[in-house]
């Protein structure tokens, strides 16, 4: 073999080499990024139910606080018609006048915590609705990131089979003594060195294309992770926030059990006045105060229930949004760590350029094949094996 | 009911056609919100129509409309708008007034009352406290007879006060 024939041949083993290299860390750090997607996807998969039940949940919590605004309405006319039966019965009846102001200023009172629950839940239903859309929406783009990886990492894997062919059909070059073998041609031994050599560089190339065609698909993924995981961190601090008004909107829910105990109270004192006067419409108001109160106690009670839950509930989600984000955020690293190696920012390769570059590969495989199998009829002239086949790999 | 000299007058404050009235506290029976209103066709204008309260059939009379404060509106009548308060007064039967807004009960010095005269008796009206509140004597408001439009008189005596 001539010098420059072995030079080519050292050059192109060498090369195949380090390309195989970088193929088999390519296949590892997509794979590792395919695993990061898959417990990614886990972690949010128990978002939607969560968010789901958060939702059905504040919207009970905003009926109770509706019929606590139509309950103070109520209330606040049975205190004027006690008002009106005070004045009807004269001067003496202080007591009722303040069974009368005690009662509208109760009705005063969950008027204002009704209106205020309502408007902190509404607003948190929206915001958990709207956490929900956009969850969904970046639980289907974690998918089409996970097939984008797995197909890269297969790309990558073959990437490698093929290399390491190159590199073998390189060391085949370098490691036989062309020149030696009885009935060799030399013109066409060189002819033959020379091709598989340039076969093998130009499977080099075509491989280093496919890595950058493939790194092109990536980038787009690996955005849209990037993406996704800062509209994590968005939800998981907006979550933060409805939580702090749904906290005060339980606190309404103990105001409006206190006022169903003070209207229970209301309702003896004027059951005590009917029993003294001698206006029946006291003891009808006494008895509608008594309702009212047994119905804002049961409300009382479930509102307190539903808030502790969805509170709970909440916190929960907000723990599995923070873990999600951290999971999406570690594969976007890992994606940018591969482009890093792989991408030529200099190149102007399209994220549709896989199948192109596979088509270049191919053809560069069938080359380098057709080299090796011409590079073996020149070895042995009768077509026998050359004892060169499947030979350990130069370093 | 007239109070005795010294005596003060418990009166229940309404707001009705943009103004505010006062009905003495001891015709008053109740106030109700009734929910459910059956109309009455052919009768007047002014009546919207009869509803329940308290077991009892009560005819309800638009205040502001039968002041001649506002006007009938046919359109305004099919809307079942009976959320708005029925004051429930007492009178050889009981009657409705559907106000705005019943408001509250105070206690009226009868010694500071402008006195409105046959012009306001005409329209219904008894007298004027000094914060702008029309006393209203419900009798004539309630038993149908034809009286003379208040905004007018009132618009008159308010143009009159220093």
């Amino acid at each position: 073999m001539s010098p420059l024939t072995e030079e080519v041949a050292r050059r192109a083993a060498a090369l195949a080499q380090e390309a195989a290299h970088q193929a088999a860390a390519l296949e590892e750090r997509l794979r590792q990024g395919s695993a990061a997607v898959g417990r990614a996807l886990e972690t949010a998969g128990r978002a939607p139910p969560t968010l789901d039940a958060g939702e059905d949940r504040a919207r009970r919590l905003e009926e109770i606080a509706r019929a606590a605004g139509r309950a103070a309405a109520r209330t606040d006319l049975l205190g004027l018609n006690v008002e009106v039966a005070a004045a009807r019965l004269g001067e003496e009846e202080q007591g009722l006048e303040q069974v009368a102001r005690e009662l509208r200023a109760l009705a005063d009172e969950t008027a204002r915590g009704a209106t205020e629950a309502d408007e902190l839940l509404a607003a948190a239903r929206s915001d958990v609705a709207a956490g929900r859309v956009a969850w969904r929406a970046g639980l289907a783009d974690l998918r089409l990131a996970q097939e984008r990886i797995e197909g890269a990492a297969a790309a990558a894997e073959e990437a490698g089979v093929a290399l390491a062919e190159a590199q073998q059909a390189a060391s085949e070059l370098a490691s036989t003594s062309a020149g030696s073998g009885p009935g060799r041609d030399q013109d066409a031994a060189l002819d033959a060195a020379a091709e598989l050599a340039a076969a093998a560089e130009a499977r080099d190339d075509a491989i280093t294309g496919l890595g950058r065609a493939a790194a092109a698909r990536l980038a787009g993924a690996g955005g849209r992770l990037l993406g996704e995981a800062t509209s994590a961190d968005g939800l998981a601090a907006r979550l933060e926030v409805v939580a702090r008004p749904l906290g005060r909107a339980t606190v309404v829910a103990q105001v409006v059990d206190d006022v169903a105990r003070r209207a229970k109270q209301l309702a003896v004192n004027a059951d005590l006045a009917a029993a003294q006067g001698d206006d029946p419409a006291l003891g009808l108001f006494a008895e509608e105060a008594r309702r009212l109160s047994e119905r804002a106690e049961g409300a009382a009670d479930e509102a307190a229930d539903l808030g502790e839950r969805v509170l709970a509930d909440l916190a929960e989600l907000r723990s599995d949004v923070i873990r999600h984000a951290l999971a999406v955020r570690e594969v976007g690293e890992i994606l940018a760590g591969v482009l890093e190696r792989f991408a030529d920012p200099g190149a102007a390769t399209a994220a549709d350029g896989l199948p192109a570059a596979w088509r270049a590969d191919r053809v560069a495989a069938r080359r380098l094949a057709e080299a090796r199998a011409q590079w073996r009829r020149t070895a042995s002239p009768d077509g026998g094996p050359t004892g060169v086949e499947g030979g350990p790999a130069v370093s | 009911m007239i109070p005795a000299v010294g005596e003060t007058l418990k009166v229940l404050r309404v707001t009705a056609g943009g103004r505010r009235f006062a009905l003495d506290a001891g015709l008053v029976r109740g106030v109700e919100r009734p929910g459910r209103r059956v109309r009455l066709p052919g009768a007047p204008g002014y009546v919207r129509g009869v509803v329940e309260v308290q077991g009892s059939v009560v005819v309800v009379v638009d205040l502001a409309r039968r002041l001649g404060l506002s006007p009938h509106d046919e359109r305004a009548d099919d809307v079942d708008d009976i959320e708005r308060a029925v004051v429930v007064v007492d009178s050889s039967e009981p009657v409705g007034l559907a106000v705005d807004d019943p408001g509250d009960v105070i206690a009226l010095d009868p010694a500071t009352l402008i006195e409105l005269g046959p012009a306001g008796a005409a329209a219904g009206l008894r007298g004027l406290t000094p914060d702008g509140v029309v006393l209203l004597e419900v009798e004539p408001v309630v038993d149908g007879r034809t009286l003379a439009p208040a905004g007018p008189v009132l618009d008159r005596l308010l143009a009159a006060r220093p």
